[in-house]
């Protein structure tokens, strides 16, 4: 439903034109609001803004004004004249930069009585002597529908830059059912989702509702999308829009299903619970609704020739030279840092191994940033470490997989192999 | 693959007075891991958070160990310590500064009765006392394979903990 401003036309003056004039102004709106930042090239301080109608120059207008100068309040009026004041505003010897500021209300210009304006003109610079205020009251003696206006700059030009905007002000009242809306899109915000919809056609619509089946709620917007939240994750919900006024409500079809994850959801997890493993675990087939991935290992290496190993990682089964990382670290001693380029996979630090204390297991976190994105390459950042009472490292790394494309598959592995009880998750953060 | 839902809210302590101790009881052991959001302040210059664990129906109170990394100045440190009374974490900011910490330590694997549990943490203060401008990454290790079934936290040199300090307690739930 057209409850708006509507910008119709907008006019910029070059400089070399002392009249503007909007034609064949629509007729659908019940005022006409014309926005004006002006200035003339009147040598003068200050310049007169007049307009007319239809090109109507005849005897048929009248006006009164208020001005106030700051010092003096006066009074003016006119009728029988060829064409209205609007207001004044600046002129060239005022001070430079300065446009005057003025809005000009036309109610009821399409209708059959004679059309009664007011304008505010608002003039101000540095100067203590040239500004003023102007509240004016027009009329147009005439039953005809305003279909063009001319604004006309008085003594001079109107200035570059000057700007001329006409809107239509809508405040029509709905006569009719308003027609369906349509559904064009349903995207999922991990327990919310936002629906997309065309607006009703017959321009009668207050506004639209969207509701949810099953139900959790109905929220209510005048614009589309409209955004359900309160999703339950997991749940497949369908989604009507309903076009709304006084007179009645009409619904969309329904949307197709959907069902929203978890802004934090889990995707799978391997674990090795009943020994050793020398297999390389790989996550395949990773959904690509998510922004990013996370991956936590609770682990530790089988390696015997020391205390602790790295877990390795790489993606969508690529062990090319096609790894960057780098990390810092502290092992309770020395604190360092070493990077490494062209590398087959992608490391993690650092896991207890098979001479570190028995039953002391590492964690490491691995954040995977915007890894179904097509056009970048695959950027990680990693904690991780372990403290075996005498023994241990902490590490914070960051890596890089030189490829653009969407992760669909990791794998991990470690020295040797994975020991009991490890495990390795692997989440989608929406 | 099918997503599940995983992140959950286990409970959560906002302080309206200053207390000496913040205690998680009874947690639910059908998380794969614990996730502990620390944002506290205290009533003193600055302190360090002490967290302890009951494990397997134990309250640990020694042997507590742990190997860091921190920048609280120009140059980044290492550091361990052995043999601590309890899980110390990340230094604390006095409430006169009107800054909170902002600490996340992960218990992962929590609730199994084999391994010893480790606990990465990840802990960040900062405000205008020298004392209490710290970010630091941390692997602690609790000696004992009993499931965690309680967290305390309280501070290492007696400072009460301010009012105005939040502390929530997360299940995380792998597939």
């Amino acid at each position: 439903m057209s409850v708006t401003l509507q910008p119709i036309y907008t006019q910029t003056a070059t400089g070399s034109t002392n009249s503007i004039t909007f034609n064949n102004i629509p007729q659908n709106y019940s005022h006409l609001i014309i926005e004006i930042s002006a200035r003339s090239t009147y040598a003068s301080s200050t310049d007169y803004l007049t307009a007319w109608y239809n090109g109507d120059r005849s005897n048929i207008y009248s006006d009164i004004g208020l001005s106030a100068t700051g010092t003096t309040a006066g009074f003016a009026k006119d009728y029988t004249t060829t064409a209205i004041n609007v207001g004044a505003y600046p002129a060239s010897t005022s001070a430079a930069g300065t446009y005057g500021n003025i809005r000009f209300v036309v109610p009821n210009y399409s209708g059959g009585a004679f059309k009664n304006s007011y304008s505010d003109a608002f003039m101000e610079n540095s100067s203590t002597t040239v500004y003023s205020n102007y509240l004016w009251s027009q009329s147009y003696n005439s039953n005809n529908p305003i279909t063009s206006l001319t604004l006309y700059a008085g003594s001079g030009n109107f200035a570059s830059y000057s700007t001329f905007t006409i809107y239509g002000l809508g405040q029509s009242y709905p006569t009719s059912t308003p027609l369906s809306p349509v559904i064009n899109s349903v995207s999922d915000l991990a327990g919310s989702a936002s629906v997309a919809f065309t607006p009703s056609t017959n321009d009668q619509a207050l506004n639209y509702s969207l509701t949810t089946y099953p139900a959790t709620s109905t929220t209510y917007s005048a614009v589309s999308p409209i955004i359900a939240k309160g999703l339950n994750p997991g749940t497949p919900y369908v989604f009507q829009v309903s076009s709304n006024n006084q007179i009645a409500s009409t619904g969309s079809a329904a949307s197709q299903q959907l069902s929203s994850v978890n802004s934090f959801a889990s995707i799978a997890t391997i674990s090795f619970p009943n020994g050793p493993s020398t297999s390389t675990p790989v996550f395949t087939n990773i959904p690509q609704n998510y922004s990013h991935l996370q991956l936590r290992i609770f682990a530790r290496s089988t390696y015997s020739g020391g205390a602790d190993s790295p877990a390795a990682y790489g993606f969508n089964g690529d062990n090319g030279a096609n790894y960057t990382f780098h990390w810092v670290s502290g092992n309770g001693s020395s604190a360092s840092s070493s990077s490494f380029t062209s590398q087959s996979n992608s490391e993690a630090e650092r896991l207890p191994a098979g001479t570190s204390t028995a039953n002391v297991y590492g964690c490491i976190i691995i954040d995977i940033l915007d890894y179904a994105n097509p056009n970048k390459y695959k950027a990680i950042r990693s904690i991780g470490g372990f403290d075996a009472s005498g023994s241990g490292q902490i590490h914070f790394d960051g890596g890089l997989w030189q490829n653009f494309a969407p992760i669909t598959s990791i794998y991990t592995n470690v020295y040797t192999s994975w020991a009991q009880y490890s495990h390795i998750a692997l989440y989608g953060i929406a | 693959m099918t997503a599940q839902p995983t992140y959950t809210l286990i409970a959560t302590q906002n302080l309206t007075s200053a207390t000496g101790i913040v205690t998680f009881s009874s947690i639910p052991q059908a998380y794969t891991d614990l996730l502990f959001v620390v944002a506290a302040s205290v009533s003193s210059s600055w302190d360090i958070s002490a967290i302890r664990a009951v494990l397997g129906g134990t309250n640990i109170t020694s042997g507590y160990s742990r190997t860091y990394f921190q920048g609280p100045a120009s140059t980044p440190t290492t550091g361990r310590a052995t043999s601590e009374i309890s899980l110390r974490g990340g230094y604390l900011p006095p409430s006169s500064s009107s800054t909170f910490s902002a600490d996340n330590y992960h218990f992962l694997n929590y609730s199994n009765s084999t391994t010893y549990k480790t606990v990465l943490c990840r802990t960040n203060s900062v405000n205008t006392g020298s004392q209490g401008f710290n970010t630091q990454i941390q692997a602690s290790l609790i000696p004992s394979t009993g499931a965690i079934t309680q967290i305390t936290i309280q501070t290492a040199n007696g400072a009460n903990l301010s009012s105005g300090s939040t502390f929530n307690l997360y299940g995380i739930t792998a597939a």
